[in-house]
Parts: C-alpha cells; structure tokens; sequence
C-alpha cells in the first residue's frame, strides 16, 4: 500500500492521510497520566492489559510518551502539582486527540471532594470526551470506554 | 563537580506513578541522587478531620488502591481501640483473608512490573494473569476487585458464605501450583538473576541505621513483621514463617516477595479452616472517648501506622498516617549509587514504592521553605 506510486503529490498526501485514519481507527495509541489517583485505577488499567482481558486484540497500545498517543487517559483528582504537568502533556499530544477520564476521581473528584491538594476534576482542566465511572472502574468498563474514545476519534479525524 | 544530571520523571515510562529522580552521572556511574515527590499529594490526612469516623473508613481505603484494606483495617483497628470495642472471631479471620490476598495480589503485582522494567514482558503477563485469581476471590468475598471496603467499625460488612469458601479453597489451590511456578522462574531463571543479583545492596547495618520496613528489611536478614510483634487480629492463633534472606540484594527482595506468597496463601487457607459460624459485627457505642491511639498492621510493603486523636467530637482531631513507602524510600540514595543508568529501574522497582500514600508537602517560596498554620491550608487552594 505505502509504494502506491502516483504522479501528482497531492494524491500521495491523499494516500498517506487514508493510512493515518485507517491505522488511528485499528490501532489506537494510550498514553496513561496519573494525577493522584489512588492507584486502584491504575492498577486496574494494567489489568485490562492483561491476558484475561487484553485490550491489545482492539491493537490498544500503553505508550511511554505523550507523542506518539491518540488517547490520553487520565485517572485521578489532579492535584495541584500535577495540574501544570497536566496540560503541558496535553498540548503534546498531536491532534486528533480524545481524553478519558477514567474512575469516579478524575470524573468528578470522588471521594477526594474536601481535600485540599485537589483541584479537579478533569473537565475543569481540559476537555474531556470519554468519562468511565467507577471506584475504581472495572477492566470491562475500560475498554468499552476506550471503544467509545475510537469512535470520537474517527469522527474527528473526518 | 557532577558532571551530568540526568533527570528521570516525573511522567517517565519506566515508573508508574510520578516521582522525579535527579541523577548525577560519571560517566555511566551514578555519583548522587536526589528525588522530589509531591505529585500526588491530595491532603487525605486533612480531609480525613473534615469527615466523620464511619465515611474514614472509605476515605482511608483509598489512600492507597493496592494496599487498600491495609490501610482501612489499620484505621479500623485504631478507632476500634479509640471506642474499645472488641470484634467478633469471625470478623478478625475474615480480615486476615483479605489482608493476606491483597498481599498476595500487591506482591504479584510488583512481580510483574519488576518483569517490565527488567524488559522481560513475558514475565509481566504471566504475573498477570495469575492475578486474576486473586482478584477473583477477593471479588467473591468482597464484591470489588480492587478497592474493597470490606471493614467498617466493629466488623466486617459482608459475611462469607459456605459456596464462597468452598469456591475460594479452590481457587487457592489453583494458585499455589502457579505461584511455586513462578518461585522457580524467579530462583532459576538466568536473565532475572543477572538483572538482580548484586543490584541495590543493603546490608544489615544500613536497614536498621536508616529504619527500612517490611519485605526490604528481611531481604537484609532483619526479622521484623507487625504481624508477628503486634498480633493483631487473628495472627496470634495462626502458624506462620517470617520469610528472610541475607543477601539484601534487588534479587533477596524478590525470592522473599515469592516465598512471602506462598506463605500468604497457606495463612489464607488456615484462615477459611478457623472459620467457624457467628456474628460478623458488633453494633459500636458511639460516644468517642478523647484519647489518642495507634495501630499498626503489616501491610504488603512494611509497616504501617496510624495515629488518631480524639477530641470527642464525631470526627478525629487529627489523623496521622506512616506509611511504608515513606520509610523506605529514603534508602533510595544507599541502593542506587554506584550503579549505572540501565540499572535504576530494576533497582527502584525492587524497593516497591508506592507513592500515592507517600507524597507529602513543602511549600517552599523564594527558596525558602514556608511554614503555614493548619487553618490556612485550606484556603491554600486559591492561591
Ligand atoms: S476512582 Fe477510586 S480507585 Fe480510582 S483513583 Fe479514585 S479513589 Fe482510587
């Protein structure tokens, strides 16, 4: 596909942004933020990248930088060391972008409501297009939320 | 005069949770090391002031998800001692289960990421999935998989019923062929023995010189276990080995996080066999005394203490909470110096830091450090 060799350079940018949309649709890049969760999130996440659950067959892949991904997953309250941190690596990522908030902490501060470190929750920061309740939420719910992010991001890569 | 500083964090790939390590390097070698924490800091021991002593039990459960019910049951313990009130037979074995499965899901856990910081991804899956055993029967006896909320004041919430406990011996069975598997892999295996032998010396003079808990401690032949010094619970009707090594290497701490699972496993079978029918409760007389307490439980990665205070009020005065990880990350410096680069992952995974409990504050202005009254965090918030 990729030696597809064409005289007019426009259609080459043509073919090269179909295989973008093709593989951002088949294989979804996640890179994982933590601003003061719990871990039991966390943890969670890891689970569903495990054999009994195995996100990787949607071809999901956790990523270690904010470059190379098209889902940001964010858990957590976001303190407020973690807040500048936050949207320095959200403006890294490259556009197409969706964000999920996972577990009840990044969705609406949770059980963290009157501590004072908190300055969540996640929407008040950045946008946010998928939330995945839950305290924490279950390996099930997980992917069904990162299904849900594909979606967006198909319809936003046009 | 250092000559590089190799920042590590605090988004880094190789560590899951945010801590900013400052590397100074020789070369490969590493000549000091310094760290900063506080990514995490939430202010739990404030809010817990703010909430009355049945929702802390929630709150405390979720200041750390992987020793979650250490955490509950340690603050349990305390307010239990605070009202003095003692807990049926069958709550305390109860407790014990959970405690010992979350030990055994938390060590599994580290297993496999110290599997993916040493590169042997295989070694991750298959922790893994023998996880989801664990996970499992905690989800049969507690209803969640990860965050369990099984203990209230005076008890434990949800009963265990027979099918449960004839599922549950099951599923230990399962597990103790898999984890005497993944003993061997770890004994014998030559990549995991080249990437931690030797790697992160502490000796026994260093562990009590700068008063390491848990696993870290008795993989440097200190035998020290709250489980075995307090006897909290039901610890004291059943048998049990404390697990050492002498080594004090990333490898002794790995061999005593294995055999610290079998172990585990055998504690939670004896736990279902002591189990006899009974209330699972006590109602609680709710006139909180003032006085102070403090408990401590073994949690999966050392001790941990709480410190309560009452002032007679329906919330605590002051909660102070010592965790693990806060203990032992100090020895960070003593483990990581003098290694190279490529080794600080396996290194820093071995001490099993778990920092969402540990992150404290410094609010430090003009270079200065700044200390502000109680009353003023709050409102800290809108600055
Ligand atoms: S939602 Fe619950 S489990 Fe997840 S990070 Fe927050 S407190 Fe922890």
């Amino acid at each position: 596909m990729l030696h597809v060799i064409v005289d007019d350079y426009g259609d080459d940018l043509k073919i090269a942004e179909k295989i973008r949309k093709y593989c951002q649709r088949k294989s979804p890049w996640i890179f994982h933020f933590d601003t003061g969760s719990c871990n039991g999130c966390d943890i969670e996440l890891l689970a569903a990248m495990s054999p009994k659950y195995d996100f990787e067959r949607f071809g999901c892949l956790l990523k270690g930088s904010p470059r190379h991904a098209d889902i940001f997953l964010v858990t957590g309250p976001v303190t407020r060391k973690c807040k500048d941190r936050l949207v320095n690596l959200y403006e890294q990522i490259p556009e197409p972008k969706v964000v999920i908030a996972m577990g009840a902490c990044a969705v609406s501060k949770g059980i963290f409501q009157n501590a004072y470190g908190v300055c969540g929750p996640l929407d008040k920061i950045i946008p946010v297009d998928v939330y995945i309740s839950g305290c924490p939420a279950k390996p099930e719910a997980i992917i069904d939320g990162i299904r849900k992010g594909v979606e967006i991001l198909t319809r936003k890569s046009g | 005069m250092h000559k590089l500083m190799v920042p590590f964090g605090p988004a880094h790939p190789a560590l899951p949770e945010p801590v900013y390590l400052k590397l100074f390097l020789d070369g490969e070698e590493i000549e000091d090391v310094d760290f900063s924490v506080g990514y995490n800091h939430k202010g739990i021991e404030k809010a817990l002031e703010e909430t009355d002593y049945f929702k802390n039990v929630f709150l405390s459960g979720r200041i750390c998800g992987i020793c979650s019910s250490a955490h509950s049951t340690c603050y349990t313990l305390g307010v239990e001692k605070l009202l003095n009130i003692e807990i049926p037979d069958k709550a305390k074995f109860i407790r014990v289960i959970v405690s010992e499965l979350e030990r055994l899901h938390s060590h599994l856990l580290w297993l496999g990421l110290l599997g993916h910081e040493m590169g042997f991804d295989t070694l991750f899956m298959l922790a893994f999935r023998e996880r989801e055993y664990v996970l499992e029967s905690l989800e049969l006896i507690t209803g969640k998989r990860v965050v369990h909320d099984i203990n209230m004041i005076g008890g434990v919430r949800r009963d265990l019923s027979h099918e449960i406990m004839v599922k549950l011996v099951k599923n230990l069975e399962i597990l103790e062929g898999k984890v005497e598997y993944l003993r061997k892999l770890v004994r014998k295996d030559s990549l995991i023995r080249r990437r931690t032998l030797r790697i992160g010396k502490l000796d026994k003079r260093d562990v009590e010189e700068l008063c390491l808990v848990g696993p870290v401690a008795r993989a440097s032949g200190v035998l020290y276990d709250i489980r075995r010094a307090d006897k909290y619970l039901a610890y004291d009707d059943l048998n049990f080995k404390i697990v050492t090594q002498k080594k004090g290497d990333a490898s002794a701490r790995t061999l005593v996080r294995v055999r610290e699972m079998l172990e585990s496993l055998r504690l939670a079978r004896l736990a279902i066999a002591f189990i006899e029918p009974g209330p699972i409760k006590v109602k609680p007389f709710l006139i909180f005394p003032e006085k102070e307490v403090i408990s401590r439980v073994e949690a999966p990665r050392g001790e941990l203490i709480y410190y309560i205070r009452s002032n007679g009020t329906d919330k605590p005065a002051r909660v102070k909470i010592r965790t693990p990880t806060y203990a032992n990350l100090i020895s960070l410096k003593k483990i990581l110096v003098g290694h190279t680069l490529a080794d600080v992952p396996v290194a820093v995974a071995s001490l099993d830091p778990c920092l969402s409990c540990t992150d404290r504050v410094t609010i430090v202005k003009n270079g200065k450090e700044k200390i502000i009254k109680w009353e003023d965090l709050h409102d800290h918030e809108h600055h």
